[in-house]
């Protein structure tokens, strides 16, 4: 479990992070989304104990994260963007080192190295250097340095980015297995499809505070209201006096097609077709478009610049 | 439930990064090719030199903190590449997410990247410069005497250790290692000119000119400790990390 309190971190007048509160139970995907700059890593170092907290409160399990820092750090795995491995070491040698970083003897840092390598599909690599892999089993080994403490809390920056299609696939994958090993993850991501893939919960972030938060299905159904079309046998010209003083907005019509959004479809579109069909035309469908995270998340994003 | 990771002591830390960082060492040949050179070779050429009959004392004490001292150039680029070097490539961030503590990734990197190689390529030096020097021209090392032998040695030992904090300190800004290296020489130019020239007066001077040198050179290694501790903490190293 990770809980985030009203996370605060100022890097001298700057505030980078601001009141960030949240909840990541056990066996649950919390992605962390919002432009570059906008404090997402700012948040996960802070979470896992890598920089102070100015102000606020972070627990992983039991652990304060601000009062004990180091057995915060020993509970959470951290992958940040960039494999970042020692080229010249060899796979067995680089997770046995980090191994015993964690606390682990010199003998079980070594069973772990090769429990992990298999695990991960590396255990024929075990005694090649590192600089000779491929990105995506790069990708693996920092993967493998994360969990060589098997941390109930896991942190993961850009986890794919720079993978190919089956790697990243691959990768999404294994995300998928930490969720029923019962581990905590807070996943940054650029990608929102792996967002909407992976996450129980989604969290946005915007100049360093939480702008929107929910499930993906929630923030898809955003303050602005679903969108839908209906779908006449030929275009109406008269179409913009249906709408008139109903809850309804951005309505639009192109060759017989209407959509609208609206916040209250079961008010609006029973009056919406009654009109239509009152006004002698044919209505062929009404359907409830399609909307992806993205869209939701442009609109979040650019509603809390006040573009929106 | 799993078990839980314990981070560890200091010490035990320490001794972890500090055996990472001899083997990277040795796996890097450029590192180790510079102190065989300055532990092996160099001596070696510099003891033949230094045979001539005509090569008295002041000859001899020179040459000797020379091949005393250049390990330590070598072991200010290997903590530079050990520091910056990591830095520059991003794998200082993974080291930086484990329990380790800021002591223990600070003191580990310093003595396996700087102190214990140069240490030991110095010694090494010493012993074969004294072996070549000691069956071919004996007279100057005998005039120098046990006393003041031991003070040079002590001198140019705690200049080489001070020359590599002082030089990881004022490199510590660079982005790059080529930057940082380039950076660190106003240190290691004016501390081998300085012990060239403070060893000339050793064996005149006595012991107590050699403690206040060595007072001097330990003040400067804790204040370099203290502020490359600073700047090479956690917060401070993620915060340059971007």
């Amino acid at each position: 479990m990770i809980r985030l309190d009203g996370l605060t971190r100022t890097f001298g007048s700057t505030r980078a992070v601001d009141g960030v509160t949240l909840d990541v139970p056990d066996g649950s995907i919390v992605a962390l989304l919002g432009p570059n700059g906008a404090g997402k890593t700012t948040t996960v170092r802070m979470a896992s104990g890598l920089i102070g907290i100015t102000t606020g409160r972070a627990w992983i399990d039991d652990v304060d994260v601000g009062a004990e820092p180091a057995r915060a750090r020993a509970r959470a795995g951290l992958l940040m963007g960039e494999a970042n491995l020692y080229e010249g070491m060899t796979l067995a040698g680089y997770l046995s080192f980090f191994s015993e970083a964690y606390g682990m003897t010199p003998r079980a840092a070594l069973a772990r190295a090769n429990v992990l390598a298999r695990e991960l599909g590396l255990a024929d690599r075990l005694n090649d250097k590192i600089g000779a892999f491929s990105k995506g089993m790069r990708q693996r080994v920092a993967l493998a340095r994360a969990l060589v403490h098997d941390p109930p809390a896991l942190f993961l920056d850009e986890p794919t980015s720079g993978l190919d299609v089956e790697a990243a696939i691959e990768f999404r994958g294994r995300i998928k297995d930490f969720r029923h090993e019962r581990r905590s993850i807070v996943l940054c991501t650029h990608i929102l499809t792996e967002a909407e893939e992976l996450a129980d919960q989604v969290v946005v972030i915007q100049r360093g505070a939480i702008v929107a938060q929910g499930t993906p299905a929630e923030l898809k159904r955003s303050a602005r209201g679903e969108r839908f079309r209906v779908v006449l046998a030929k275009p109406l010209a008269a179409y913009a006096k249906v709408f008139d003083g109903l809850a309804v907005a951005e309505v639009e019509s192109n060759n017989g097609a209407i959509s609208f959004r609206t916040q209250d479809p079961a008010q609006a579109n029973p009056e919406i077709v009654r009109r239509l069909v009152a006004a002698k035309a044919d209505v062929l469908a009404l359907e409830e478009l399609d909307r992806s995270l993205e869209d939701a998340y442009l609109d979040i994003v650019k509603g809390a610049r006040g573009e929106g | 439930m799993r078990a839980e990771a314990r981070p560890l002591p200091s010490v035990a830390g320490t001794w972890v990064v500090m055996r990472r960082e001899l083997r990277a060492l040795l796996q890097d040949r450029r590192s180790l090719s510079m102190m065989v050179i300055f532990g092996i070779v160099f001596p070696i050429i510099l003891a033949v030199g230094a045979t001539g009959p005509k090569n008295g004392v002041g000859y001899v004490v020179g040459i000797m903190t020379e091949v005393l001292l250049f390990p330590y150039i070598a072991g200010l680029q290997a903590a530079l590449t050990a520091f910056v070097g990591e830095r520059e490539h991003g794998t200082l961030g993974p080291l930086l997410a484990t329990p380790l503590s800021n002591v223990s990734i600070f003191a580990g990197k310093l003595l396996g990247a700087a102190y214990i190689p140069s240490f030991a390529a110095s010694g090494i030096g010493l012993g074969i410069f004294l072996a070549v020097i000691g069956t071919t021209n004996p007279g100057p090392v005998r005039e120098i005497g046990g006393g003041a032998m031991a003070q040079l040695i002590a001198i140019a030992i705690v200049a080489g250790f001070a020359m590599i904090v002082l030089g990881l300190l004022v490199g510590s800004k660079a982005k790059s290692v080529r930057g940082a290296q380039g950076v660190s020489t106003v240190v290691v130019l004016p501390v081998i000119v300085g012990v060239q020239v403070l060893a000339s007066s050793v064996t005149h001077r006595g012991p107590a000119f050699s403690a206040a040198i060595l007072g001097g050179l330990f003040a400067a290694i804790v204040l370099g400790l203290v502020f490359s501790a600073r700047i090479w903490n956690r917060e401070e190293a993620l915060v340059s990390l971007g």
